[in-house]
C-alpha cells in the first residue's frame, strides 16, 4: 500500500496540469509524470482514501517507538453502548484492515459516553498497538495493562487526543518504553 | 565343556500384562505394542520374556568373553540362549502373519541378540578340547532325537486330522528341546540329526503356516470390515435433522429431541467418532495389506474415497440445516437461535481444519443473522469492536512466538537430524531424506533409540497445532504430521489467565456471550487449552508401528489428525517397519492464537 512520503510531486504537478489545460510541458516532466501514472494501483476505495491521504485530509498521528513514528492517516470510530458492553471508542491508521500501510496504530479504550463529544476533556483507558513496519515488531499494552489517552478536542468529524501515560511493551525481547503519541483522526 | 543336562526350566508361564509398551528413551527394550488382541498377546508376551532372559544370559557370556575367560562360558547357557534367540525369531516372524509390527522389530532383535553369540560361539568352538565336548553333545543331541522321534506317529495322526494348530505345537516343543544341544553342531550334523522329522515337519510346517495365514486374514478383515464407518448413513442423518428442523425446529436423535445447534454439537461428535473409526480401519487394512503381501489393497482406496467424498459434502450438508434453521425462524427469534449456532459451530470449525466447512457454516450464520437488520446491526456493530483487537493480538502473538522460537527447531527438523542414517548408525530416515516422511526400523528399536536419542533429549524444540486432551490430563498433542507427533503438558492455570484477558477483551460474560466466530473461537479455544504453537524441550522420545498407531487410535486422540484428514500411507512392502515418532515435549513457552504465555 502506498504511503504518502510515495506519492510523488510530480504526481501532483500532473494532475494541477491537468486541471489548467496547459499545453506546453517540458518532455522529461511529461515522461516522470507517465511513469508516475501508471505505477499507481487503481482499487476504488484505495484510490479515494489514497487521494484524502495525499491532501492530509485523513488525520495523522504522530508517536514515538524509539523514534518518531508517523501514520498516514488516523481515523475515529464511535461504536455506542448497548446491553452488556460499554461504547467504544477507537482510533486506527487504516478505514479497513485490508487497506492497513506501514507505519499502523490501534488504539481501543472502552468508555462511558452515549456520544463521541461527550468525551472531551475525558482521560479514558485504552490499549495500544503500534506497528512502525512490516517486518518489524509491534509495541503494545502487556496483558490487561493500558495507556491513558485524554480527548483533547471533538470539532466536528475531527478528533484530537493525546497519550498522556501508560508503558509498551516490543513483541520480541519485551523491552518497554513510555507510551508517547499525538492523534488528530477524523471521523470517516 | 561340560556336557550339559536340559531341564525345560525356560518354558514360561507368562502374563500379558506385565508386558511395557513402545520402546522409548527411557525403556529402549519395550516392545512394539500389538493392534490385534485374538491371536498375538500371548505370543507378543512369551517374545518379550524369551528378550529379556537371553539379554540377561548375553551379558554375562559378554562379561566372560571380555575377561577372556571363554573356557568358563558354560556350553549349557549359550545352548539355552541360542534356542531362545531362535524361539524369537519364529514368534516374530508368526506375529508378522498377523499384521503385527512388533513382529518385525521382534525378528531384528533376534538377529542383533543372533549376531552378539556368533562370535562367542565361534570362539568356544575354537577352545582346546572343544572338539570332545563337541562329540559329546552331538552324541546326547542324536540319543533326544531317537527318544523324541518315538512321537512321529502321533504327530502323523494329528496330520492325518488336519488338527495343525496341536501338531505344530507339538512338533515345535520337540525341536524346541532339541535345539540348545545343535548350537555347537555343524549344518550338516543338525540335518542329521533332525532327518528322522524331516517330512512331518515340512508338512507341518507348511499347512501350519497355511492355517495361521488364514485366520490371520479373516481376522483382519474381519475387524477392517466392522471398524469401516458408515459415511453416506451419517450425511444421510444430516439430511433427515435438516428436513425436521425446516418443520419444527427441532429433531429425534437417538431418542431425543435436539434443536439445530444441538444438532451441530451431535454431528462434530458423530464425526469425529466415524473419523477415529476410519482411522482404526485404515490401520487395520494395512495389517491386512503386510499379512497377506498385497500392497496396496483396493479395500484402502475404497476407505480413502469414502472418507473424501463425505468430506466435501458435510460443509454444505451442515450449512443446509442451519438454512433450515433459518428459513423457519421469526426475525424475534434471531439472536438467541444465532448465539445457540455460536458454540458448536466454532468447535466444529476448530476440529475440521482438514475439510471445507468453515466457508458454507460462515456464510450460513450471516444469512441468520440478516433475517433481523436489528440483530445484524448489532453483529456488525460487535465485530467493529472486536474484530481489530483479535487481529493485533494475533500479530504480537505471531510476533512474540517467533522471537523465542529463535533457539528452537521445529520437532520435525530435530527428529530428522537425530534419527538420520549413518555410516556408522542405522537411524530411520534414509541417508539422504529431506523430510520425515519415511521412517523405518532396520535394527532393533534399541539400538537406534540408545544411539539417536541423545541427540534429541535435552534440545529445544517447537511444535505446532496442539489440540487439548479432554478429561483431566491436562495436556495436549500436536497434529501428527509426517511420522512426528508430540505431547505436551499444558499450563492450564497460565491458560486460564489468557483466556480470562481474553473475555475482558471481548466483553465476553455469561449474560453476553460473544456475537462473532471468531470470538467465540478464540474464548472457547482458549478455555480448551488448544495452541498454534509451543516451545520447549524434548523430554522424551517414543517409537511406535505407524499402522498400529493409527489402528489403535483412542477416542481421546481423535484429532491427532484434524478432521477430513486422512493418515498418510505409501504402499510398500515394508509396511511393517514403519514407524512413528512420538516427542514429549515440555513447555516453556504456550502460544495461543491470540496471547502467548511463558511457563516457569
Amino acid at each position: 500500500m502506498r504511503r504518502l512520503s510515495q506519492v510523488p510531486l510530480a504526481g501532483l504537478l500532473v494532475l494541477s496540469m491537468a486541471l489548467c489545460g496547459c499545453g506546453d510541458v517540458a518532455d522529461s516532466v511529461q515522461k516522470t509524470a507517465n511513469q508516475v501514472q501508471q505505477s499507481v494501483t487503481k482499487t476504488v476505495e484505495s484510490a479515494k482514501t489514497q487521494v484524502q491521504e495525499k491532501m492530509e485530509m485523513a488525520g495523522s498521528s504522530e508517536l514515538t517507538v524509539e523514534g518518531p513514528v508517523k501514520t498516514a492517516a488516523c481515523y475515529a470510530i464511535f461504536t455506542p453502548a448497548v446491553a452488556g458492553r460499554p461504547s467504544v471508542l477507537s482510533l486506527r491508521s487504516y478505514r479497513q484492515a485490508e487497506s492497513e500501510a506501514f507505519p499502523a496504530m490501534f488504539v481501543q479504550a472502552n468508555v462511558s459516553a452515549a456520544t463521541l463529544p461527550e468525551l472531551v476533556g475525558q482521560t479514558v483507558s485504552a490499549t495500544m498497538f503500534v506497528k512502525p513496519t512490516a517486518e518489524g515488531p509491534t509495541w503494545s499494552t502487556a496483558g490487561e495493562t493500558t495507556v491513558q489517552v485524554k480527548i483533547v478536542a471533538v470539532e466536528g468529524s475531527n478528533v484530537t487526543a493525546e497519550v498522556t501515560g501508560g508503558t509498551l511493551t516490543r513483541s520480541d525481547g519485551g523491552a518497554t518504553q513510555n507510551a508517547v503519541g499525538k492523534f488528530t483522526a477524523v471521523v470517516p | 565343556m561340560r556336557a550339559f543336562n536340559f531341564l525345560c526350566c525356560w518354558l514360561l508361564a507368562l502374563s500379558p500384562s506385565l508386558v511395557l509398551a513402545n520402546p522409548s528413551d527411557k525403556e529402549p527394550y519395550g516392545p512394539l505394542d500389538l493392534h490385534g488382541q485374538e491371536y498375538a498377546p500371548e505370543m507378543h508376551a512369551t517374545a518379550k520374556q524369551l528378550f529379556d532372559r537371553s539379554k540377561d544370559d548375553l551379558a554375562k557370556i559378554e562379561s566372560q568373553f571380555k575377561s577372556k575367560d571363554v573356557d568358563k562360558i558354560k556350553p549349557a547357557v549359550v545352548g539355552k540362549t541360542h534356542a531362545a534367540i531362535n524361539q524369537l525369531r519364529r514368534l516374530g516372524a508368526r506375529l508378522r502373519q498377523l499384521g503385527e509390527p512388533a513382529g518385525a522389530e521382534f525378528e531384528l532383535r533376534a538377529q542383533m541378540q543372533h549376531q552378539m553369540l556368533a562370535s562367542v560361539l565361534q570362539q568356544m568352538k575354537n577352545v582346546p578340547n572343544a572338539q570332545r565336548g563337541i562329540d559329546a553333545i552331538r552324541s546326547e543331541a542324536g540319543q533326544l532325537a531317537q527318544a523324541r522321534a518315538k512321537q512321529i506317529p502321533k504327530l502323523q495322526k494329528l496330520i492325518d486330522q488336519n488338527n495343525w494348530r496341536e501338531a505344530d505345537k507339538e512338533l515345535y516343543e520337540i525341536f524346541d528341546e532339541i535345539e540348545p544341544y545343535l548350537t555347537f553342531l555343524s549344518v550338516e550334523d543338525r540335518a542329521s540329526i533332525l532327518s528322522p522329522f524331516r517330512e512331518v515337519a515340512a508338512t507341518i510346517d507348511m499347512k501350519a503356516t497355511q492355517d495361521r495365514q488364514r485366520l490371520a486374514l479373516e481376522s483382519l478383515v474381519k475387524r477392517r470390515d466392522e471398524l469401516r464407518p458408515d459415511f453416506p448413513k451419517l450425511l444421510a442423518d444430516v439430511q433427515a435433522a435438516t428436513a425436521s428442523v425446516g418443520k419444527a425446529g427441532k429433531h429425534n436423535m437417538d431418542g431425543k429431541d435436539l434443536t439445530g445447534p444441538e444438532l451441530i454439537a451431535h454431528f462434530d461428535q458423530a464425526w469425529r467418532q466415524a473419523h477415529v473409526a476410519h482411522c482404526k480401519a485404515l490401520g487395520v487394512a494395512w495389517a491386512y495389506e503386510a499379512a497377506s503381501q498385497q500392497v496396496p489393497s483396493p479395500e484402502r482406496q475404497a476407505l480413502l474415497d469414502a472418507y473424501a467424498k463425505f468430506t466435501t459434502e458435510v460443509g454444505p450438508a451442515l450449512a443446509a440445516l442451519v438454512k433450515a434453521d433459518t428459513a423457519r425462524v421469526n426475525a424475534s427469534g434471531v439472536a438467541a437461535l444465532y448465539t445457540a449456532y455460536l458454540p458448536p459451530v466454532a468447535d466444529l470449525l476448530d476440529h475440521a481444519t482438514g475439510a471445507p466447512v468453515e466457508t458454507p457454516l460462515t456464510a450460513a450464520l450471516d444469512e441468520l443473522a440478516k433475517k433481523s437488520p436489528e440483530f445484524a446491526a448489532q453483529v456488525a456493530a460487535y465485530r467493529a469492536v472486536t474484530d481489530e483487537t483479535l487481529r493485533w493480538k494475533a500479530r504480537v502473538a505471531e510476533e512474540q512466538a517467533k522471537a523465542k522460537a529463535a533457539e528452537h527447531e521445529p520437532v520435525e527438523q530435530r527428529a530428522l537430524r537425530a534419527f538420520k542414517r549413518t555410516d556408522s548408525a542405522v537411524g530411520l530416515f534414509a541417508m539422504d531424506a529431506a523430510d520425515t516422511k519415511k521412517a523405518w526400523i532396520s535394527d532393533a528399536a534399541a539400538t537406534t533409540l540408545i544411539k539417536d536419542s541423545p541427540q534429541a533429549i535435552g534440545q529445544k524444540a517447537t511444535a505446532n497445532a496442539i489440540t487439548a486432551l479432554p478429561g483431566s490430563s491436562q495436556a495436549g498433542i500436536a497434529q501428527y504430521n509426517a511420522r512426528i507427533y508430540t505431547r505436551v503438558p499444558l499450563a492450564m492455570e497460565k491458560m486460564a489467565d489468557g483466556a480470562k484477558s481474553l473475555e475482558i477483551a471481548l466483553f465476553s460474560s455469561e449474560k453476553s456471550p460473544p456475537l462473532s466466530l471468531a470470538a467465540t473461537r478464540a474464548l472457547r479455544s482458549a478455555r480448551r487449552g488448544d495452541l498454534v504453537q509451543v516451545g520447549g524441550t524434548i523430554g522424551g522420545v517414543y517409537l511406535e508401528g505407524h499402522l498400529t498407531r493409527f489402528a489403535t487410535l483412542p477416542e481421546a486422540a481423535a484429532l491427532l489428525l484434524p478432521l477430513g484428514t486422512s493418515p498418510d500411507s505409501y504402499g510398500q512392502q515394508d509396511q511393517l517397519e514403519q514407524v512413528v515418532l512420538r516427542f514429549d515435549l515440555q513447555p516453556t513457552w504456550l502460544r495461543h492464537q491470540y496471547f502467548v504465555v511463558e511457563v516457569p
